[in-house]
C-alpha cells in the first residue's frame, strides 16, 4: 500500500530469509490471509471508521512517495490528518439559535468565543409567532438558546456551556478541573439561576408598587452579597471566579451584568455598590472588557430600550 | 483506604435517595446521617448548607457538596471506576442533563400536587399535568435507552436515578388522589423500566415505597410529618 520496502534484503537479510521460510510453513500458510486480502481489509476499515474523505486522504498520502521519506514522516502525516479530521468534525456546522438581547444566549456566545469556535448566529423570533426552526429543535420548551452541532440540538444555556467545554477540550477550560471545584462552580451557577434571575426580571419588566420594588432591590443586594463571598471563595485571590481565566460561574453571572446595570439605571439604584461588593465590582469591570465578552454584550441603553418594549407589550 | 463519606439526608427525601443510589452504584461506603429538616433543622445541616439549609449534603474529606444532581456528578468525577453515572459522549450527557432539568422543573411539583391536594379538582389537575409529562418522558425513554433496559442503556445512569427516586412519591400520589397515570396502557416502557429499576441491588434497600410516603402524608400535622 505504501510502496515502502520494510523487509529489505540489504537492511535485514536474516529476517527476509526467515520470513520466506515462515510463510512456507503448512500451519502458517493455511491461516495467513493473502497480501491482497489485507490491503482490501485495511481499505474497508478506513472507509467505514472514518468517512470517505479521510480514506481518500490516507490513500493519497500512502501513494505519494515524494512526500513520505520514511515510516516516521508517514506516521506523523497520518496523525496530523486524523487530528485535522477530528477538528473539522468538531467545529464544522455549529449554529446558535438566539436573540442578541437574551442573556442566556450571551452565555453560549461567550463560551463559543472563549473556545474560538466559529458558528453561525441565527436570530429567531421568540415573541409572538416563534420561528419554525426553534420549534423544531426545541419542541419541549420552544426557547432559546439552542446550539445545533452536527445537526443535533442542545438546549438550556448552562447545559450548552458544559457541552461546549466537553466537546472542545482545548484550553481555556470552562469548568474547573478538580471535582470539588466543579461542584462548587455548578452550585453557584444553580444559585444564580434560582435566585437572581427572577428578581432582575421583576425589576426590569414587571410593573410593581414602589414598596415592592424596594423589597426586590433589597433581595438582589442580599444575593450579590452572597456572591461577593462566593467570589472570594472561588477566585483564590485571582481575577475571576474561575481563577486566572473566565470560567463557568463568570459566564453565568457575567451574562447578567447587562441587565443588572440596566436595572440600576431604570430604578435609579446602585446594585453593584463598591462599598458593599467591591470584589464583584472589580470583577465585573474586568469581565466586560474581555474580548470574548465585549463583542456579544449589548450596551446598557439597548437593554433599557428592550425592557421598555417588553413591559409595554405586556400591558 | 477508608475515605470519610457522609450523606446528610432522610430516607423519605427522594433527593437524598438519588445520592444513596449513586453511592451504591459506585460501591462507595458511607455513613448515612439522618437530619432534622422540619421545625428545628439539625445544626450540622445548617453548617454544611448555609445557603439553602436543605438535604442532601454529601460530606467528603470534610467538605460539603450540595444539590442532588451536582452531588451525582461529583460522585461520578471522583469515583471514576465503572459503571459511569453520566454517559461518556458530550451529546448524550447534554441529553441526560436536559431531561433531569425537565423532571426537576416540571414533574416534581405535579407529584407533590397529587400527594398534597386539598381538593378533588386540584388532585385531578395535578394528575393531568403529570400524565402529560410522563408521556413526554415515555418518548425520552425511547430516545435514550435505544432499546435497552434503562435510560442509561444497559446499566442505570444519571437520568434513571433522577427519575427513579421519585417512583415512591408518584405511586403514592396516584393512590392519594385516586387517579391512575403510571400504567401499562399509557406509559408501557416507563412501567417496565420502573419494575427493573426497583429490583436492582443498588436501589431496593434505599428506595422507599408508596406505602411509606402515604403514611408520611397521612401523619402530617400542619404540613409537617410526624413519622
Amino acid at each position: 500500500m505504501s510502496n515502502f520496502k520494510f523487509l529489505d534484503e540489504k537492511k535485514v537479510p536474516l529476517l527476509v530469509g526467515w520470513a520466506e521460510r515462515f510463510l512456507q510453513n503448512e500451519a502458517v500458510k493455511e491461516t495467513m490471509p493473502e497480501v491482497d486480502e489485507c490491503v482490501q481489509q485495511a481499505k474497508n476499515i478506513l472507509a467505514s471508521a472514518l468517512d470517505g474523505s479521510f480514506a481518500g486522504l490516507l490513500a493519497s498520502a500512502v501513494h505519494c512517495n515524494s512526500q513520505i521519506k520514511d515510516i516516521w514522516s508517514m506516521t506523523i502525516l497520518l496523525f496530523q490528518a486524523q487530528l485535522g479530521k477530528m477538528a473539522a468534525a468538531a467545529t464544522g456546522d455549529v449554529r446558535l439559535l438566539g436573540h442578541r438581547m437574551s442573556l442566556f444566549v450571551t452565555r453560549v456566545q461567550i463560551a463559543l468565543n472563549r473556545k474560538k469556535v466559529g458558528y453561525e448566529f441565527v436570530q429567531v423570533e421568540v415573541h409572538g409567532q416563534k420561528s419554525e426552526i426553534l420549534v423544531k429543535s426545541n419542541p419541549v420548551y420552544k426557547k432559546i438558546p439552542v446550539l445545533i452541532h452536527q445537526g443535533k440540538p442542545v438546549c438550556e444555556s448552562t447545559i450548552i456551556v458544559e457541552y461546549i467545554d466537553e466537546m472542545w477540550t482545548s484550553e481555556p477550560h470552562i469548568l474547573p478541573s478538580h471535582p470539588f471545584d466543579r461542584a462548587v462552580a455548578r452550585f453557584w451557577a444553580t444559585y444564580i439561576d434560582d435566585k437572581l434571575l427572577a428578581l432582575l426580571k421583576a425589576l426590569a419588566v414587571e410593573a410593581a408598587e414602589e414598596s415592592s420594588k424596594a423589597e426586590t432591590v433589597d433581595q438582589v443586594t442580599e444575593v450579590l452579597q452572597l456572591l461577593e463571598d462566593a467570589f472570594a471563595e472561588c477566585s483564590h485571590g485571582k481575577d475571576c471566579f474561575g481563577g486566572d481565566t473566565i470560567g463557568y460561574v463568570d459566564i453565568v453571572l457575567g451574562s447578567c451584568l447587562g441587565w443588572i446595570k440596566a436595572v440600576e439605571e431604570m430604578e435609579n439604584v446602585r446594585l453593584l455598590d463598591e462599598k458593599k461588593v467591591p470584589l464583584l465590582v472589580g470583577w465585573a469591570e474586568r469581565f466586560l472588557q474581555d474580548k470574548a465578552v465585549k463583542e456579544v454584550t449589548p450596551e446598557i441603553d439597548e437593554y433599557v430600550q428592550y425592557a421598555k418594549m417588553i413591559s409595554a407589550s405586556a400591558r | 483506604m477508608a475515605e470519610e463519606v457522609k450523606l446528610l439526608g432522610r430516607r423519605l427525601s427522594p433527593f437524598s435517595t438519588r445520592v444513596a443510589i449513586a453511592l451504591n452504584v459506585k460501591e462507595v461506603s458511607y455513613e448515612f446521617v439522618k437530619v432534622e429538616i422540619f421545625g428545628q433543622k439539625s445544626e450540622i445541616l445548617l453548617e454544611c448548607n448555609p445557603v439553602y439549609k436543605k438535604i442532601p449534603v454529601l460530606i467528603h474529606h470534610g467538605k460539603p457538596i450540595c444539590e442532588s444532581m451536582i452531588i451525582l456528578q461529583y460522585i461520578d468525577d471522583v469515583w471514576t471506576r465503572n459503571p459511569s453515572i453520566l454517559p461518556s459522549h458530550p451529546y448524550y450527557r447534554a441529553i441526560a442533563r436536559f431531561w433531569v432539568t425537565y423532571i426537576d422543573n416540571n414533574l416534581l411539583i405535579t407529584i407533590w400536587g397529587m400527594m398534597m391536594a386539598a381538593s378533588k379538582e386540584a388532585a385531578k389537575e395535578a394528575a393531568g399535568r403529570a400524565a402529560e409529562i410522563l408521556q413526554t418522558l415515555e418518548e425520552a425513554f425511547k430516545q435514550c435507552s435505544q432499546g435497552k433496559d434503562f435510560f442509561g442503556g444497559d446499566a442505570i445512569g444519571y437520568l434513571d436515578i433522577a427519575l427513579g427516586s421519585f417512583l415512591g412519591p408518584l405511586k403514592a400520589g396516584e393512590k392519594l388522589s385516586n387517579v391512575e397515570i403510571f400504567d401499562e396502557k399509557t406509559v408501557p416502557l416507563l412501567v417496565g423500566w420502573a419494575e427493573r429499576f426497583s429490583k436492582l441491588d443498588a436501589v431496593k434497600e434505599v428506595l422507599a415505597d408508596a406505602e411509606e410516603y402515604i403514611e408520611m402524608v397521612q401523619s402530617m400535622n400542619d404540613g409537617v410529618p410526624t413519622v
